[in-house]
């Protein structure tokens, strides 16, 4: 069992708990996973339309369902939601899935994001890997960028990620696992946009690289 | 029990998760992305169907929303792509790198960070689309 620790995971077991890990988010919150969000939840901070919200939400909480129930009115009509109405209530045994839970405050999601380093603290330590070091390893010192002129690289391909993720309305998690896996189409197409650029990209590393 | 002890988890899982099966490990990312190797690309594939056998079980349906496909899925998806082939990073990576002792990504977690504080002042004039959100 020591492989756990010291292995990396063959894919029919990391695979099989990651999805877990994704479902028992959803069942335990109303949202997908998803780590692009928390950063730009983090990176926004609280401006003023969300304080308003958030303090709607808790002095008059059916404010929202109301507003949300007239705005839903006005774009279906009367006949639309009546009809929604009695299908929901003929079928009582599906559960009625929130589309979307409360949204955690930004304080849930800094400590998130700051927990996944913790994650990869903790799993470098019980695996023996624990070495810090400057680099990303030699692979990518040798195909993108070796020592300090990583720097650059990083840079601007950080910025690309945080710029595209958001752009994107999500990441890995957000749109590639969680997404297709509730077949949205949106999701499917960013996934198809980043996956088939990553590798396009790292085609090009590697011939550029020999 | 407490949002951030529960969010607290999700991160430790998800980290720790990321790290244990390679994700993190830019060289096996690469043979993932030129097919050198399958063993990402099976743990991803595996991972959806698992997600989704679970939310069919647990909502007894698996489309939310017919959410719309935006020019911004695409455009923000090459962008992503770009960088991520770049710096072996994703949002959730960056960070798990760091965690590994991988102190390059220091770099990588300050270019995501302005990335996404760049989003909504650039959003309006160079990236016009609204792509329906995954977020949390």
């Amino acid at each position: 069992m020591s492989w756990l620790l010291t292995e990396h995971w063959p894919w029919w077991f990391g695979g099989p708990v990651f999805g877990i890990l994704a479902a028992l988010v959803w069942r335990l919150e109303g949202r997908f996973l998803a780590v692009s969000g928390s950063v730009g939840r983090v990176v926004d901070g609280e401006d003023a339309s969300r304080r308003a919200m958030r303090q709607i939400a808790e002095q008059q909480p059916d404010a929202l369902d109301e507003a949300l129930l007239q705005a839903t009115l006005e774009a279906f009509g009367e006949d639309e939601v009546e009809a929604a109405r009695a299908l929901s209530e003929a079928n009582p045994e599906v559960p009625s899935v929130p589309l979307v839970g409360p949204s955690a405050p930004l304080s849930a999601h800094l400590t998130m994001l700051v927990m996944i380093a913790v994650g990869g603290l903790l799993s470098a330590m019980l695996s023996g890997a624990w070495q810090p070091a400057f680099g990303l390893g030699e692979a990518h010192a040798e195909l993108v960028a070796p020592g300090a002129s990583a720097i650059v690289v990083l840079l601007i391909g950080g910025i690309f990620v945080g710029l595209g993720t958001r752009t994107a309305g999500g990441c890995t998690t957000g749109h590639g696992l969680n997404g297709c896996a509730r077949l949205l189409p949106s999701s499917f197409v960013a996934t198809a946009a980043f996956f088939g650029t990553a590798i396009a990209v790292s085609f090009l590393l590697e011939a550029l690289a020999s | 029990m407490n949002v951030h002890l529960r969010y607290a988890f999700y991160g430790l899982g998800l980290g720790f998760l990321l790290s244990r099966i390679g994700f993190s490990d830019y060289g096996e990312l690469h043979a993932m992305f030129v097919f050198s190797d399958f063993r990402l690309l099976l743990t991803f594939c595996s991972a959806v169907a698992t997600a989704m056998a679970l939310y069919a079980v647990m909502d007894r349906r698996l489309l939310l929303t017919r959410k719309n496909i935006s020019m911004a899925n695409i455009v923000g998806g090459v962008l992503f792509g770009l960088g991520w082939a770049l710096t072996g990073a994703c949002p959730s990576l960056a960070l798990v790198n760091l965690g590994e002792g991988k102190l390059a990504a220091i770099v990588t977690l300050v270019g995501v960070l302005f990335g996404a504080y760049l989003y909504p002042p650039l959003a309006r004039r160079l990236l016009p689309w609204r792509a329906e959100s995954c977020e949390a």
